[in-house]
């Protein structure tokens, strides 16, 4: 038996570094409490060699120059933590999760998949960097070894059957001691100083010790521990199956207003999540962003009081989106206008107000760069309305689609590139102008809606199930000729009967109000002001054909259709003219083209 | 191959500027390091013709062979022309073909049920409707409301042109078409040349049919195909609606009527509501054609539409 343990040295400072990754080179040390209670928790190898220690309070920590100092977030603990999860579970289904820093895999028969325990320990070590964890990795033939080699030894360790104890015995009695729990603080702070009473500073000193007398004087947590230093404890894996959550958080320390910056944090998290994705050969098809807004936002402040703190000037898409920031109707705008409130009372006592926006694509894709546009698109078309201060972004994960091209196939967009391009033409002529049409099942003019355009998927499998046989058009209902929409079958390529050509309406949208003189109960001349609409006599009329519907509804209609030729001068046009019956107006619908 | 003497090396004497022909002057321009690299037009790369794809109409078909693929063509004609008729054909059989279209309406023109009529194959279309802002006063001159409107139509034209170039550049699409055809002709030859080029270069040795269609030619030399429709004088109108469908119902299996009138003051008398628009004669003329320099044959042709409820009734 095998096993691997993955340790994340300075978890907390890791998971802020996972974000910032541009610290990595400097001291940084992690705080936690209430400001100005604030102390350091957690602190970089940088950090410690510059005498900096967890407990000493903020004010201390500010002495050194050049320190970076991070609150703790436990948001991005979870999510370091589910990365690292992620990253077990890519090298193995069995991984126990001992602790938010560390974990154990049983590798036992990964030799022919990964190759032999050393380069399995390199790559578990690339893949955790690439998801933005510096990690020690150390191989044992016990959990428990595996666990104190990781801990002990910085980098890659691979520990023997021969070698294990003698290795292991090097190591300080620190490494039995890990973490940063507060209440185990003061137990490990106690044994820590009877052994070093004791003259005990090595792991191989402390299991060279008598264990009856361990057993007398530290009792059977002595004893465990004992075992634990020389490597022999045995134990049953415990493993776990985390869900299939893909989500990353970042908690702001200054709210974002402009786009730019924000455009930056959603890459970041975009890729740490396709990364934790690709890591578990999956890919997404939701992907949903979650904001909190600052409920201190107020209406009247001005987008260059805002922009002067950030140090940036803004471009002129960002200043629409203060802009519309500042003229937003929404709950938070209104609350700000009230005078009396000041910034730090009322983000205490506000409740947060959220924005979310969820992106749903037709196929699982992986690609955070196109993931970022489609985002960054989304939201210049619906800004948030407040200034940011903390971002969820979470992902559903979906089975890679399966792709295999063919020669005979006829074209088809790629559906990345389409789904691009749709949210740049959407920015272009506005939601809801682009997509495919539905037919709905009424009789009411123009009665379809849009949605969203997705071609068929031409993989060879899927046509070939399709039936060969061909619609008929059926008879239409009225006269407007509201045919079903016909199944459009048969082979790509394949040739089919001639079908007589369709006499095509056009439609004017909206339709043009037209004045109209009847003789006889029939239109024989109309005016009309649009210049599309030739108006004079009318040389041929063919109608009325009268329809209603919608009467159980809020907004009833009832027509009478005429149609109608007009001679201009290249000769007649024919056009549908409208009676509304409830308004006792007339329209011009339409040209027949 | 004596035309080219001043392929000779600039040596400042006029008298060395002797023409040459044959092997003298290949050789010479071999040993000419500068002008070395000029291929021979003998050995350039021959432009394959085009595929073809059919239009859904047959007598279209028989006179262009189809639309060319990788290409730019135009189709234009004055309203009640039967440009739109045609067009829900090509994107009928394109949809047919199982190829993704996509159709940008400037004027939001598109009725989906004329396209469904059409056996459009609506799942395959992409439509993109333009859309300017709405004047928000409408000014009481004609005159106002005249450059309003031509205002509203540019902006959407300039829109129409962004979503083709993306469309175009996105690529996979079996058929584009830029629906110019309720904008004048003089607002559509404001669009600049260089746009059609463009378009042009970008569809080149792609599978997709760029189609453009509009009231009068717009895309100039641009254009590979270029098709006319004007309306025949006929009108066919059908007098016997009532009494067709008293016939089906009585089983008397009388067929339905359908009379051609060259003007409609020679329609009979009748009452209107037993009239029924049967469809409209089409002529159409290939203007201009890059794979037919001199057409073998008529470069002319003639078809009828026919109405949604008249095909329905004969399905029927």
């Amino acid at each position: 038996m095998a096993y691997l343990s993955i340790f994340v040295p300075d978890f907390p400072v890791e998971a802020i570094l996972r974000r910032e990754a541009e610290l990595r080179s400097q001291r940084v040390v992690v705080l936690e409490g209430k400001p100005p209670q604030q102390k350091i928790f957690a602190v970089n190898e940088n950090a410690h060699h510059a005498g900096l220690v967890p407990g000493m309070t903020r004010l201390q920590a500010e002495a050194w120059p050049d320190l970076a100092m991070r609150c703790r977030s436990a948001l991005q603990e979870a999510a370091a933590h589910a990365a690292l999860l992620d990253c077990a579970q890519s090298f193995s289904p069995r991984v126990e999760d001992t602790a938010p820093d560390t974990l154990v895999l049983d590798i036992s028969g990964t030799e022919a998949l990964f190759g032999p325990p050393a380069k399995l320990a390199r790559d578990v070590a690339q893949r955790a960097s690439h998801l933005g964890l510096e990690v020690n990795v150390a191989v044992a033939t016990n959990p428990d070894a595996a666990i104190v080699a990781a801990r002990g030894y910085s980098g890659i360790t691979v520990l023997t059957p021969d070698t294990q104890q003698e290795r292991l015995g090097h190591l300080p009695v620190d490494v039995l001691f890990p973490g940063n729990a507060p209440e185990k603080k003061d137990e490990a702070q106690k044994f820590l100083e009877k052994l070093e009473r004791w003259g005990i500073r090595t792991l191989r000193a402390f299991a060279a010790l008598p264990e009856i007398a361990i057993h007398e004087r530290l009792g059977e947590k002595g004893v465990a521990l004992q075992k634990f230093a020389r490597g022999a404890n045995s134990r049953t894996l415990v493993a776990v199956d985390p869900p299939l959550v893909f989500e990353e958080a970042v908690e702001l320390e200054h709210p974002l207003v402009l786009l730019e910056p924000l455009a930056f944090l959603l890459n970041q998290l975009l890729e740490q999540i396709c990364g934790r994705l690709s890591a578990r050969a999956l890919a997404t098809q939701e992907l949903r962003l979650r904001l909190e807004l600052d409920p201190c936002m107020r209406a009247d402040s001005t987008p260059g009081t805002v922009i002067s703190s950030e140090g940036v000037q803004p471009e002129p898409r960002d200043l629409a989106f203060l802009s519309k920031i500042k003229n937003s109707n929404t709950v938070i705008s209104d609350e700000a206008k009230d005078p009396g409130f000041s910034n730090h009372d009322s983000r205490s006592t506000r409740p947060p107000s959220f924005f979310t926006r969820t992106l749903r694509l037709p196929v699982p894709m992986l690609d955070a760069k196109i993931f970022l546009k489609l985002l960054q698109l989304d939201l210049r078309a619906h800004p948030p309305g407040a200034p940011i201060v903390k971002i969820w972004l979470s992902a559903e994960p979906a089975r890679l689609r399966p792709g295999q091209a063919g020669l005979f196939i006829p074209p088809s967009p790629e559906p990345q590139k389409l789904e691009l391009t749709m949210a740049r033409i959407s920015g272009i002529v506005g939601e809801g102008n682009i997509g495919a049409v539905e037919l709905l099942d009424t009789h009411c003019p123009d009665g379809f809606r849009m949605r969203h355009f997705t071609p068929r998927d031409l993989s060879p499998e899927k046509r070939s199930r399709r039936s060969p046989k061909k619609s008929a058009l059926a008879r239409p209902s009225t006269k407007t000729g509201h045919a079903p929409v016909p199944q459009i079958t048969g082979e790509a390529g394949g040739s089919h009967a001639p079908e007589p050509i369709v006499t095509a309406l056009r439609l004017f949208r909206p339709p043009h109000p037209a004045t109209v003189s009847m003789r006889d109960g029939m239109p024989a001349r109309i005016e009309c002001a649009s210049e599309k609409v030739t108006s004079g006599d009318i040389s041929w009329q063919a109608g009325p054909w009268r329809s209603s519907g919608d009467w159980w509804e809020q907004e009833p209609w009832a027509r009478d259709e005429w149609d109608i030729a007009v001679p201009n001068c290249h000769g007649l046009v024919l056009y549908r003219l409208v009676h509304d019956l409830l308004r006792a107006r007339w329209f011009v619908e339409g040209t027949y083209d | 191959m004596s035309l080219l003497v001043c392929a000779q090396p600039a040596t400042g004497d006029p008298a060395s500027f002797v023409p040459l022909s044959g092997p003298a002057l290949l050789q010479r321009l071999s040993v000419a390091a500068h002008i070395g690299q000029v291929t021979p037009a003998s050995r350039l790369e021959v432009r394959p013709d085009p595929e073809l794809v059919s239009t859904g109409i047959a007598q279209l078909d028989a006179l262009t062979g189809g639309l060319p693929c990788g290409c730019l063509t135009e189709m234009h004609g004055l309203p009640s022309s039967g440009r739109t008729s045609v067009l829900l054909s090509v994107i009928a059989a394109a949809t047919h073909r199982q190829e993704a279209c996509a159709l940008v309406d400037v004027s939001q023109a598109f009725d989906p049920h004329s396209a469904a009529a059409a056996s459009v194959d609506l799942q395959q279309l992409l439509w993109v409707r333009c859309h300017a802002a709405t004047p928000k006063a409408r000014p009481p001159q004609r005159l106002g409301e005249e450059k309003t409107q031509n205002k509203s139509d540019m902006a959407r034209m300039a829109q129409a042109l962004k979503v083709a170039d993306l469309l175009v550049q996105s690529g996979g699409f079996g058929l584009i078409v830029i629906d110019l055809s309720d904008l004048s002709h003089d607002q559509a030859r404001r669009i600049p040349l260089a746009s059609w080029f463009r378009f042009r270069r970008a569809v080149e040795n792609t599978p997709t049919v760029l189609l453009v269609m509009g009231q009068g030619p717009c895309a100039r030399t641009c254009a590979s195909l270029v098709l006319r429709l004007e309306k025949s004088s006929a009108v066919s109108f059908q007098l016997s609606a009532l009494s067709s469908q008293l016939s089906v119902v009585n089983g008397l299996g009388s067929r339905i009527t359908v009379h051609n009138f060259a003007h409609p003051s020679e329609v009979p008398e009748g009452p209107a509501h037993a009239r029924l628009l049967d469809g409209i004669s089409v002529n159409l003329e290939m203007q201009r054609s890059r794979l037919h320099r001199k057409p073998a044959q008529s470069d002319k042709t003639g078809f009828g539409t026919r109405t949604a409820w008249k095909i329905a009734t004969n399905v029927f």
